[in-house]
């Protein structure tokens, strides 16, 4: 009897080290042996915590079906990335899937074989029709709306949102076409960016442009964070990549086209980077030259994650200790903070890492 | 001290002038008839181009059957029909045919008093047939035009022939369109009697305006702005190349990008296409000379002579003449049948017309960036008025300038995909 209970003892006893070795050496396991705070200064490392985006197509008409497909199949893989219709701003003349000349109606697409209609059942246009005006778009960027402009009209950015904002559509040296009435030139788009980094509405920005001539909008930037690449040089024309001939136009354009073959290799856990990006489309296949605007942006852009901008990946780490986070000091801006009545004198804002923004400077008032 | 300021040599410069007047001016104009006739030389004139960018002529691929049978079957028909009695025109049966496709078919009746009194008030009748092809998805705002001049067979003569080949075709196109969800403008077929008097007939009746000597009964429908005509004068048999009637009344021309799209939709089909009976012979396309030879210049030579002689007459060419009045751009497509080795059937020229009035449903405006007045010495040449005045300065450069615009056209063409021909 008490033999078999000894035995007993040491089949538990066994059993016990055993599992503390087992435990032992999980815990020492090599691949989660990253020292904690790395691993949660890597979970910080981007800076932003929530993805904008601003589509805009500029042109209206049959004849430029193609601005319409750039812009909606950029609208899907930004979605598809997960960037939500509440924080896409989506600008376009609307006018290709109903219109009485499209053989497909209520379809626009963005390829010849006609695989995907990227304009499907669930695509939720903000600015329609004749809505897409140049003041519309700078209101929309500067936050400059209404008191009656809906929520989903309105791009509510904050210090820490990554915006992204495509526009294609016809363009010319220094200017692009609205809607054959008006234009937007590169310098009231550089100030409303700079108006843009005053109001503390983003923390990065990627801009990115297809049209002809496209580089002269960006030239004039002078705002910090901001990544700009174009599809053409002034002087070239960015050109078309393909007929369906079933619906008679052209149905996208060809730097476009080629940036969308690359995102759609792109998923949200991806380390794809910008620079990466912007090899996307050499001069054999865009036949125009795609030129970048990397000096104002503080990050190496070989570092930057495509996903920065495209999608918003929400991540979630989990650790197996818990750790403190020190508290961070926001006042790393240099030099353009707004000044409020309180703090004019140069002492330190409000504690607190998140604060609202003055929309008005009270110098003004 | 300059020619021109001083005194003394302003005065010797007029005497000289005044001495030799006469012939100074005989020379000049001598000159400047040369350099006219010398426009017709193919480096010193542009080639045509498209103007206007909503057009996108030709990109679309047609959607009609590769063997148009209906075509085939209505032209049949239709060469029975007119054979039961030459003097008549087949109106009953285009009225009866279209009301069968189900379409909306009217018939309009006009007379004609004839002006000069030499017998006591003639007074001539005649019967428009026109019918509307509705667009499903559009307001019926705007329309375009297909006219078939209606002329019974005593009347046929080589200026102008037979058009039954049109009448089946434009049946097999109507029940085609009727089917397809696509067209933006109404389109509407024609049918008029007495060629021009007929036409214009039926236009004073949908713009409400009169006409001195042609009173026609009110229309019973109508649609919207015309916005471009196309008369089509086919005959039934195979045609082997079409010629292109533009001069309207008193000289207008309908807008050139109408006629480039006309040519180049008929390249598109690989079909012959001329201007004033000018074939350009097949040779000419892959020779080296690029039309600098003699040949070439006395082909073009004679074609644009003979636009201007045309045009001087002041009468028009065809029933599109009638359009011009109201600023409907039009012309007229004649096919030319011969004996033998024609081959394009009534579904090469079904092919055509249904590019062209696709290509035409694209338009939002009404044509306006071409040209509205020009010369053509071939149908890929222009001779632009508003551009003599410059040729006159810079003779050189131009041509050569020319050349490279139309290089790199051709370069552009081809880099966005076009099918260039």
């Amino acid at each position: 009897m008490g033999n078999t209970g000894q035995n007993h003892n040491i089949g538990i006893a066994l059993i016990h080290m055993i599992t503390c070795f087992v435990i032992l050496y999980l815990s020492f396991n090599p691949a989660g042996c990253m020292s904690h705070e790395e691993q949660v200064n890597e979970f910080f490392q981007t800076g932003h915590t929530n993805n904008w985006a601003v589509l805009v197509d500029a042109s209206r008409f049959w004849f430029n079906y193609r601005h319409h497909a750039n812009v909606l199949s950029l609208y899907r893989s930004v979605k598809r990335l997960g960037i939500p219709d509440s924080q896409i701003i989506l600008m376009v003349a609307d006018d290709m899937a109903c219109n009485p000349r499209n053989p497909r109606p209520a379809t626009v697409f963005n390829n010849q074989n006609q695989h995907i209609n990227v304009y499907g059942d669930d695509v939720e246009v903000d600015y329609r029709g004749y809505e897409v005006t140049v003041e519309n778009f700078i209101r929309v960027l500067t936050g400059r709306l209404p008191e009656s402009t809906p929520r989903s009209k309105r791009l509510l950015s904050d210090e820490r949102s990554n915006v992204l904002v495509y526009m294609t559509g016809h363009g010319g040296d220094g200017f692009l076409k609205f809607q054959d009435a008006e234009e937007v030139s590169n310098v009231e788009l550089a100030d409303a960016f700079e108006q843009m980094w005053q109001k503390q509405r983003y923390h990065e920005l990627f801009f990115m442009i297809d049209t002809c001539q496209a580089e002269s909008m960006f030239q004039k930037f002078y705002s910090p964070n901001i990544l700009a690449v174009a599809s053409s040089r002034v002087g070239e024309d960015s050109l078309s990549h393909h007929v369906d001939p079933a619906l008679g136009v052209y149905v996208i354009d060809r730097y476009t086209y080629y940036a969308l073959e690359f995102l759609e290799s792109v998923k949200l856990g991806s380390k794809k980077t910008m620079a990466q990006f912007f090899k996307v489309c050499p001069k054999h296949l865009c036949i125009s030259t795609v030129s970048t605007r990397t000096d104002l942006f503080r990050r190496d852009v070989s570092q930057t994650l495509l996903t920065d901008f495209f999608g918003s990946v929400r991540n979630v780490e989990l650790l197996t200790e818990t750790s403190s986070l020190a508290k961070v000091n926001t006042s790393s801006r240099s030099g353009s903070d707004t000044c409020s009545k309180d703090s004019c004198k140069g002492t330190d804002r409000k504690p607190g890492r998140f604060s609202y923004p003055e929309q008005v400077p009270s110098i003004l008032i | 001290m300059g020619l021109l300021t001083n005194d003394q040599s302003r005065n010797q410069l007029v005497k000289v002038l005044l001495a030799h007047g006469n012939k100074l001016c005989f020379v000049s104009y001598l000159a400047g008839v040369i350099w006219f006739l010398a426009l017709a030389y193919q480096p010193l004139n542009a080639g045509t181009y498209f103007s206007e960018n909503a057009l996108l002529p030709g990109l679309v691929e047609s959607e009609l059957p590769p063997v148009f049978s209906s075509a085939l079957q209505f032209n049949d028909e239709i060469k029975a029909e007119v054979e039961k009695d030459k003097k008549v025109t087949p109106h009953a049966w285009i009225f009866k045919k279209f009301r069968e496709i189900g379409l909306e078919t009217y018939l309009q009746n006009f007379s004609v008093i004839y002006p000069f009194r030499t017998v006591a008030k003639q007074v001539a009748t005649g019967e428009n047939v026109y019918s509307i092809l509705r667009g499903r998805r559009a307001a019926s705002t705007e329309a375009l035009v297909l006219s078939i001049p209606l002329r019974p067979l005593v009347n046929v003569i080589k200026e102008r022939p037979a058009t039954h080949g049109g009448i089946a075709l434009a049946l097999a196109l109507a029940q085609e369109f009727k089917r397809k969800p696509y067209w933006s403008k109404d389109i509407i077929f024609l049918f008029s009697d007495y060629d021009e008097i007929g036409t214009l007939a039926w236009l004073d009746a949908y713009h409400q305006t009169e006409s001195q000597y042609i009173v026609g009964s009110d229309l019973q429908a109508r649609s919207g702005s015309i916005q471009a005509a196309i008369n089509l004068e086919l005959p039934a048999e195979n045609v082997q190349y079409y010629n292109l009637l533009l001069e309207g009344l008193n000289g207008q021309l309908p807008n050139l990008d109408l006629v480039n799209l006309v040519v180049r939709l008929c390249r598109r089909e690989r079909s012959q296409v001329a201007i004033h009976h000018s074939l350009e012979k097949r040779r000419h396309q892959f020779s080296d000379s690029h039309g600098e030879s003699l040949e070439d210049f006395k082909l073009s030579l004679s074609t644009m002579l003979r636009m201007m002689w045309y045009q001087a007459s002041g009468a028009p060419s065809g029933n599109h003449g009638m359009f011009h009045k109201f600023h409907i751009e039009a012309l007229t497509i004649q096919g030319v049948a011969k004996k033998k080795g024609s081959h394009n059937d009534i579904g090469v020229s079904a092919r055509i017309v249904e590019g062209i009035f696709r290509s035409l449903n694209n338009l939002l405006e009404r044509f306006h960036q071409s040209f509205f007045f020009y010369l053509l010495p071939a149908t890929n040449r222009y001779e632009a008025k508003a551009m003599e005045e410059k040729k006159l300065n810079e003779e050189k450069e131009k041509s050569e300038d020319d050349k490279k615009d139309d290089e790199k056209k051709e370069a552009d063409d081809s880099e966005e995909g076009d099918k260039g021909f």
